[in-house]
């Protein structure tokens, strides 16, 4: 057993297997945070540190969930057409619901229009509460480039959500791609 | 982000609830606790896995750091007899095991009636743990790499396995595994107890009488000293009973059978739920001539790769091979992708490794395997090393290919690529390159950090 591996686990895996949860529904997300930790606890004795443990975490997690980057995308689609979330219906196995409130479908809408890339720095900031230089660890991406992303995904977000349907300075919400 | 945007986005699925202390436990245990090694099951498909580069990183790095670590328990490995069956072992060890564990030293740690269990050491403090019944070892296996907190509970290994009845074998139903707090003697599984043999294993059948009504279920149990006082309180986490022919429950159940808690009532533990690959839906993709051992296929035997739909909305890579279209020749098989079509990458070309540990001329040695997915524009793949360009087999989007090198093993940590120059270069269809991926760059770029 690693020195200090189970205390980080017990503190990280919580929050980590949630957010997972919160992105690509249980059965995944448990499969991903267990891929997730297995790849630290191979590495744990070359971690460094003096570096914050999160990003880290996340960061594996970031490159694990990528593959899965289409599923996520499609339950989101569902979501936002049907108002039926497969994420949030396999948390108890019952009868699907159908959630009457349009703004989360809308917002499903348009975090299935985002990037991926953008897509994830957005949620790792929203839901994993990561900091921008936290982010820009995890991602491997200069501190600049996560804000500047961050700042226009969520414009991106206010102009869908507003009902304007205008997207400012012809910014498309497929960002996938864009060279820095 | 306005608030109430934000708001809206925090708000978003925050149902998901945290997972609570126990399921986390479970979790621990689950990843940090055992590199479990499957036994050998009839499926007649091997999938290749996207996670097998992980699991070798994995092994690699548990099994080279438990050499050097005190041992904290008595060399229980010196007082048992020889295994029951010496064979079984062997070839246990040899299709299952990691590469150095020591079968010279393995003994019989607990019997129960017709059923041991034998342990076969690793390094200084793990070691291997290999059931048997009616003197077949078809049950599987599981390793231990290394035992430093015995009272934690947490290097604690308890399993159940069933087998169903297929021609002369009959059905069977034991439990086994190793309780490391040196002061306990018996566990209490509720219907029954066992005690515990030295060094802490412990071995049962359970009894037929008692298989419909333990199948499914969980009961209380508790881990006791010498002198009946209860040391741990748990839950017991029975798996579903074998019945009739082959079904999807036979095998080693995926949860402990011991759980320790505080208290209160047990419930059935769910195992959680995997995505199902519909190899009914499977299509030919292309043909692929081995260059090395391939866990069941040999080398020079050609082996089909197809696609097939995953329960996830994910597709999967799959390959058959001869001896797989009818009677399983065994070998691991998993349950995982070696790639996802339409997996949004902004690369022409995805690459997957994959590592095995195997025995060549009786050397141990990583075989490489890369797979992946290409983008529409490119129509061929080709491996150029410093000494050889070679075709990839591909199509429908996938490749799969095995280097023609293999790197030696084992080793500590990160396991390394063959040395040289290693690149899997794109073609469009009039033969222009279009891609090209630096593949021991691409293999540190996958290993985080």
């Amino acid at each position: 057993m690693r020195s200090g591996f189970a205390e980080a686990f017990r503190h990280e895996y919580p929050s980590l297997q949630r957010y997972l949860r919160r992105r690509v529904g249980s059965a995944l997300a448990d499969d991903l945070a267990a891929q997730t930790f297995a790849t630290a606890y191979a590495n744990w004795e070359r971690f460094d540190r003096t570096r914050a443990l999160r990003p880290w975490l996340y960061g594996i997690a970031a490159n694990l969930l990528r593959h899965h980057w289409r599923t996520e995308r499609r339950q989101l689609q569902a979501y936002a057409r049907t108002g039926v979330d497969v994420v949030a219906n396999d948390l108890d196995h019952a009868v699907e619901r159908a959630d009457a409130e349009g703004r989360k479908r809308e917002l499903a809408g348009a975090l299935a229009e985002l990037g991926d890339a953008e897509r994830d720095i957005l949620l790792l900031h929203a839901w994993a509460e990561l900091t921008d230089r936290e982010i820009a660890e995890a991602l491997s991406l200069p501190l600049g480039t996560v804000k500047s992303r961050l700042h226009r995904t969520r414009a991106l977000l206010r102009n869908r959500l507003s009902g304007s349907g205008q997207e400012q300075g012809g910014a498309s919400l497929l960002a996938e791609g864009e060279p820095e | 982000m306005t608030d109430a945007t934000m708001q809206l986005l925090a708000e978003f699925r925050s149902e998901v609830p945290v997972p609570d202390s126990e399921a986390t436990n479970r979790a621990y245990r689950r990843i940090v606790g055992s590199a479990r090694v499957a036994g050998p099951k009839p499926t007649f498909r091997r999938l290749i896995a996207r996670r097998r580069l992980t699991a070798a990183l994995v092994l690699g790095a548990l099994v080279f750091t438990a050499a050097g670590v005190a041992a904290v328990t008595a060399p229980w490995w010196q007082s048992g007899g020889p295994p029951v069956d010496p064979q079984q072992v062997v070839a246990v060890a040899r299709d299952n095991l990691p590469a150095h564990v020591d079968v010279a030293r393995a003994r019989t740690v607990v019997t129960a009636g017709n059923a041991a269990l034998v342990a076969v050491p690793l390094d200084a403090t793990g070691y291997c743990l290999i059931p048997a019944i009616d003197g077949q070892a078809t049950l599987g296996a599981q390793c231990e790499y290394q035992v430093t907190d015995p009272q934690s509970g947490d290097d604690d290994r308890t399993i159940s396995v069933t087998r169903h009845a297929s021609g002369d074998t009959r059905a069977a139903w034991i439990v086994y595994g190793r309780i490391t707090d040196p002061r306990a003697t018996q566990i209490d599984l509720g219907p029954f107890s066992l005690d515990l043999a030295a060094g802490g294993f412990f071995l049962g059948q359970v009894p037929q009488a008692q298989w419909a009504q333990l199948s499914g279920s969980a009961t209380s149990g508790a881990i006791l000293d010498g002198s009946g006082a209860v040391l741990h309180r748990g839950c017991i986490d029975w798996a579903s009973e074998p019945v009739g022919g082959a079904t999807a429950g036979d095998g080693e159940y995926p949860l402990p059978l011991w759980n320790a808690s505080t208290g209160g009532t047990c419930a059935r533990q769910r195992p959680p739920a995997q995505p199902v690959i519909d190899l009914s839906r499977a299509t030919k993709l292309f043909d692929v001539r081995l260059i090395h051992d391939d866990g069941p296929w040999k080398a020079g035997e050609t082996i089909t790769m197809e696609r097939a739909p995953r329960s996830d909305g994910t597709t999967c890579l799959v390959a058959s091979g001869p001896g797989n279209h009818g009677e399983g020749r065994g070998g691991e098989f998993t349950n995982a992708c070696a790639a996802t079509a339409g997996a949004t990458s902004t690369q022409p070309i995805s690459v997957t490794f994959g590592a095995t540990l195997t025995h060549l001329d009786g050397k141990a040695a990583y075989v490489w395997e890369i797979s992946g997915t290409t983008e529409p524009q490119i129509a061929k793949l080709e491996l150029r090393s410093d000494t050889a360009t070679t075709s990839v087999p591909s199509g429908g989007g996938f490749f799969f290919a095995q280097l023609p090198t293999t790197s030696p093993g084992p080793q500590k940590g990160t396991v390394t690529m063959p040395p040289g120059k290693w690149l899997l270069v794109g073609l469009d269809i009039t033969g222009r390159q279009v891609a090209q991926v630096d593949l021991p760059a691409a293999r540190r770029q996958a290993t985080p950090h």
